[in-house]
């Protein structure tokens, strides 16, 4: 019987204890802690900023990259390569004549003397 | 995020939002969680000034760690409510008493005059009961009875097992009864 006296008295002064205006902050306490926050806010290192991308580096990217540049830029040699190195004798049999037709021996003449044979003059 | 859109949005959300400079999150923060690490110290120190000084330092250490925090580990006011159980422990180590005179005259025009003398006096009663008890009763039964904690969560912001926790707030309630019963009377309680 006493203890549930103490219970009840206990909970109407714990109920008291809630509704304390005195258990409130101040306004000045809150605008204390605001002003921290923000400061610390302020403290923190700001993220980078983004880097302007220059022209050639949006070529690139928009090729794929680098390492699709450098396939690119391999297939352009290996052209090249295949060029010098074979010379003339790319078009030393039908070749020449399939690109530019019957009268492209006076072209390929000037070019080398091997094309210099005269057709006409053999049949 | 504008602060009347953050009302419903939970703390640890508040707190990435803060981390990510955002000035809305940080109003948010500091007025709903300031009340509950002000009301705790103040319960358990007894002096305003002193739980002012606790409840700030309790925030800027929560925000301090706004960056670092990890979503879904913990609770946000349970690591306030740590903090802050902490530093009223420190403060009460170094003065080793509670000055109730310090508690200013509180401004309640909404209730009679009668009525609000009778709260008050409760409340001080109550304020004087709590600080007999050993410490840890003390932050134990605050923090079930007043603050409304769970006895879980109190055992996560006090680190000690569930079982503790009951124990601690039955013996502080023992402790507070008998705090109490000489003063029953006059503060209007009458038995039968």
């Amino acid at each position: 019987m006493a203890e549930k006296f103490d219970d009840d008295m206990l909970d109407d002064l714990f109920a008291a204890a809630r509704s304390d205006s005195r258990a409130t902050p101040s306004p000045d306490l809150l605008a204390r802690v605001l002003s921290e926050a923000e400061s610390l806010q302020v403290a923190e290192p700001a993220p980078a900023p983004q880097q302007r991308r220059s022209l050639w580096a949006a070529v690139v990217a928009a090729l794929g990259g680098w390492p699709a540049l450098s396939g690119v830029a391999m297939a352009g040699v290996t052209g090249v390569w295949i060029g010098v190195a074979a010379g003339t004798t790319l078009m030393e049999d039908t070749l020449g004549l399939d690109i530019y037709g019957e009268t492209a021996q006076s072209y390929l003449s000037d070019l080398d003397d091997i094309y210099a044979f005269d057709f006409t003059a053999a049949e | 995020m504008p602060y009347d859109q953050q009302e419903d949005t939970p703390d640890d959300a508040l707190l990435v939002l803060f981390a990510n400079g955002d000035g809305a999150a940080a109003r948010t923060l500091t007025l709903r969680l300031t009340p509950r690490a002000f009301a705790h110290a103040f319960r358990v120190l007894g002096d305003r000034a002193e739980a002012e000084d606790v409840a700030q330092e309790a925030m800027i250490r929560l925000f301090k760690q706004a960056p670092d925090w990890r979503q879904g580990e913990a609770k946000v006011t349970t690591w306030l409510y740590r903090v802050t159980a902490n530093l009223c422990t420190d403060r009460l180590r170094k003065t080793k008493g509670v000055a109730l005179d310090a508690i200013p005259e509180p401004e309640d025009d909404a209730k009679s005059a009668a009525q609000t003398l009778q709260d008050r006096a409760r409340a001080d009663a109550l304020q004087s009961a709590l600080a007999t008890l050993p410490e840890w009763q003390r932050q134990a039964v605050v923090l079930r009875h007043i603050e409304g904690q769970s006895n879980p969560e109190i055992a996560e912001i006090m680190e000690i097992s569930v079982e503790a926790v009951e124990s601690l707030t039955a013996r502080g309630k023992r402790a507070l009864a008998e705090a109490l019963a000489s003063q029953r009377e006059a503060l209007g309680y009458t038995d039968g």
